[in-house]
């Protein structure tokens, strides 16, 4: 068994459109195009990024809810990009996933129970002791009362209902839980309690998380390493530490100095880098290194030669990747 | 020279089959013109109720509104609450203006860009709707608007939809729209909080040359106190309907004084940070706007309850105190100051 829980090589995604009596066009939405990264056992991986840049697409692949258009998604040393039918269905219950919006990913008309037990009924399984008391220690993990598994999701508060979606994540015993915005529909006082739960779960369940964010500081805190992606692909790979201390890619460094920091003394001292304009068109991306129509730096190597992700340091804990003809630092 | 408004005791309920949702209790506060005032607090703690209020937009038939809220422009004074309706409307978005968090949803979909901007203009400078003079001359102003907030080729992009702008685009359009008719008072309801932070930096440095450009007061209604700490002068910390704390900028985040702010200072992670240390929660939750409980509505969430030996925090309602001078808080400790954010 391999230090990797999950190692993703040279995923691509992307989606046809639709031709419509207004239109022709044929392009192709490279929503992700030639990703690679891994995850360890027990590792938290942030994935940052502005929105359209792919990061939700990357976890939904990973979970196999689209087919990819090429590459391989090795989870626990098997290659599950091509899996179809009960062997997939075998593998879904080893990788879970947390919705962004508490409010739409939990059935109104379902009980709190009942939620939960729809992943052993599902997959078959008959936990030791009946379905009803892993469902109420379920619940008492995440920190809800047991007592209220015949409520309705209604009678619960965001914060509650993002635990209660923690739980049924939890129902099957994942290896690896892909966190799609997790706490940004939540207010800072209550985003402090479930960031905590999910730390507290993962050192008690060994648990990978692929923690996807566009907040920055929340993914600071949580995550081992980040990955920083852009129109579909990505930019920079590093420890949290690294990244956040010293950014190589002009883009990291950019995203960074745009995060406001809760303190007025620096922030009246900050300089700061306003990126002008959007994020082109990821059925239209741009030629060359795909962030050169915004960076700073760019040259005209740059508009015509894509860059490689380089590699420092390979197999040591401190690796980190960036893809670049001008690094920082 | 008068306050550009000045809110004495806005108390606004809302009387349901469930029970009275009281709001905002008892809000008292100023804002000077080009002064920045942020309006912080989770949701239901009464931010957006309290800016409609200004705005006079509650239905006044199942809202129960107290208080006064007085707004002087100059030549144009009023009181809304009292106000009839078409004098409200004279003012609104000539005088007083708005920006609200989602731009897609308040823009009208089927409607371009620059019918959108001349229609606020004409109603409030245009008089005659079909005059072609007039409605020229409103379009040049629509364009010059969309110059000013920094849309590329605005000339050609006014008459386009909405769906054919990004979001960051849309949310300069809303401010174009807001400031068309050069309004003395700017509410920015979440502004930035559909949009991502490369945008939100944009963004915040466009409102903030606007304020310069027509000498706004602006109201700023936020949860993010990143967003806060950059853009504001004074701070309003708002819990269960009520002001807990209100001070400037670093009496806030340097001087906290009450114990909500503190922990909300406190469970934000920091970019700046390094390390990761375990968050700092404030237990439990919100508490419901039609069964508040007795005394102070922090109490059931609050670590200092039982260091108060003076009075009982679960029955007796504290009062704002001056802990300096434009700086006070609702609360009960002994303690002027609690250790916060960086200082903890």
């Amino acid at each position: 068994m391999s230090d990797k829980v999950l190692e993703v090589k040279d995923l691509k995604m992307h989606f046809a459109p639709r031709s419509t009596i207004f239109s022709k066009s044929n392009a192709p939405v490279k929503a992700v195009d030639g990703v690679s990264f891994h995850i360890n056992r027990g590792e938290t991986v942030g994935l940052v990024g502005e929105s359209g840049c792919g990061k939700t697409t990357v976890g939904r692949t990973v979970m196999r809810l689209y087919n990819p258009t090429s590459g391989e998604i090795i989870f626990d040393d098997q290659d599950i990009s091509q899996l179809k039918g009960n062997e997939l269905k075998g593998i879904r219950s080893k990788i879970q996933l947390i919705f962004q919006d508490p409010y739409s990913s939990l059935n109104p008309r379902h009980t709190v129970g009942k939620i939960i037990e729809a992943s052993f009924e599902i997959h078959k399984i008959n936990p030791a002791g009946g379905r009803t008391a892993a469902v109420k220690e379920l619940l008492a993990k995440v920190g809800l009362n047991p007592e209220h598994i015949n409520r309705f999701p209604h009678e619960f508060s965001g914060g509650q209902r993002q635990r209660i979606g923690i739980a049924r994540a939890l129902a099957l015993q994942p290896k690896l839980i892909v966190c799609d915005e997790p706490v940004s529909a939540l207010d800072v006082s209550i985003q402090a309690q479930v960031v905590n739960l999910l730390d507290d779960l993962q050192s008690e369940f060994n648990l990978a998380y692929l923690f996807i964010a566009h907040d920055l500081s929340v993914v600071q805190h949580i995550s081992d390493r980040v990955v920083v992606m852009y129109l579909g692909k990505i930019m920079e790979i590093a420890t949290t530490k690294d990244l956040f201390a010293k950014p190589m890619h002009p883009y990291t460094k950019a995203l960074l100095s745009a995060v406001p920091i809760p303190d007025p003394e620096i922030e009246r001292k900050r300089e700061r880098i306003v990126l002008q304009g959007d994020l082109p068109s990821p059925a239209n991306p741009p030629s060359g290194c795909v962030f050169s129509t915004r960076c700073w730096k760019a040259t005209e190597k740059c508009r015509t030669e894509v860059p490689e992700l380089i590699t420092l340091g390979v197999g040591n804990p401190n690796e980190r990747s960036y893809a670049c003809h001008f690094p920082e630092n | 020279m008068s306050r550009l408004l000045e809110v004495k005791d806005l108390s606004v309920s809302f009387p349901t089959d469930a029970g009275v949702v009281r709001a905002t209790q008892n809000l008292s506060f100023h804002l000077d013109r080009g002064e920045t005032l942020a309006i912080v607090g989770e949701s239901g703690s009464g931010k957006s109720v309290s800016s409609m209020a200004i705005m006079g937009l509650h239905n006044p038939g199942r809202t129960e509104i107290s208080g006064e809220i007085n707004l002087n422009f100059g030549e144009n004074n009023l009181e809304v609450v009292s106000a009839p309706e078409e004098k409200i409307r004279a003012i609104r978005g000539k005088n007083v203006a708005m920006i609200f968090q989602d731009p897609m949803s308040s823009l009208h979909p089927y409607y371009s860009i620059g019918n959108q901007l001349t229609e606020s203009w004409l109603i409030h400078n245009g008089g005659n709707l079909d005059s072609k003079t007039a409605k020229a001359k409103a379009w040049e102003r629509a364009v010059e608007m969309l110059d000013l907030v920094g849309i590329p080729d605005a000339g050609r992009r006014v008459k386009e939809f909405p769906h054919q702008f990004s979001g960051g685009m849309r949310q300069r359009v809303m401010i174009a729209l807001a400031l068309i008719n050069g309004p003395d008072l700017l509410i920015a309801d979440e502004p930035t909080t559909a949009l991502d932070v490369t945008v939100q930096a944009q963004i915040l440095g466009l409102l903030k040359d606007m304020q310069k450009e027509f000498n706004m007061g602006v109201i700023l209604i936020t949860h993010d106190l990143g967003v806060v700490a950059e853009v504001s002068d004074r701070i309003n910390v708002m819990y269960a309907g009520k002001l807990v704390e209100e001070g400037t900028v670093d009496d806030i985040f340097y001087r906290t004084s009450h114990p909500y702010t503190q922990g909300l200072l406190n469970s934000i992670p920091r970019v700046d940070s390094g390390v990761a240390e375990k968050l700092v929660a404030i237990p439990g939750q919100p508490p419901s706007l039609i069964a508040l409980p007795k005394g102070c509505a922090f109490s059931p969430r609050c670590e200092y309850v039982r260091q108060v030996s003076s009075h009982d925090c679960k029955v007796e309602i504290p009062d704002s105190i001056e802990v300096a001078s434009g700086h006070s808080r609702k609360c009960f400790l002994k303690e002027t100051y609690l250790p916060a954010g960086k200082g903890r």
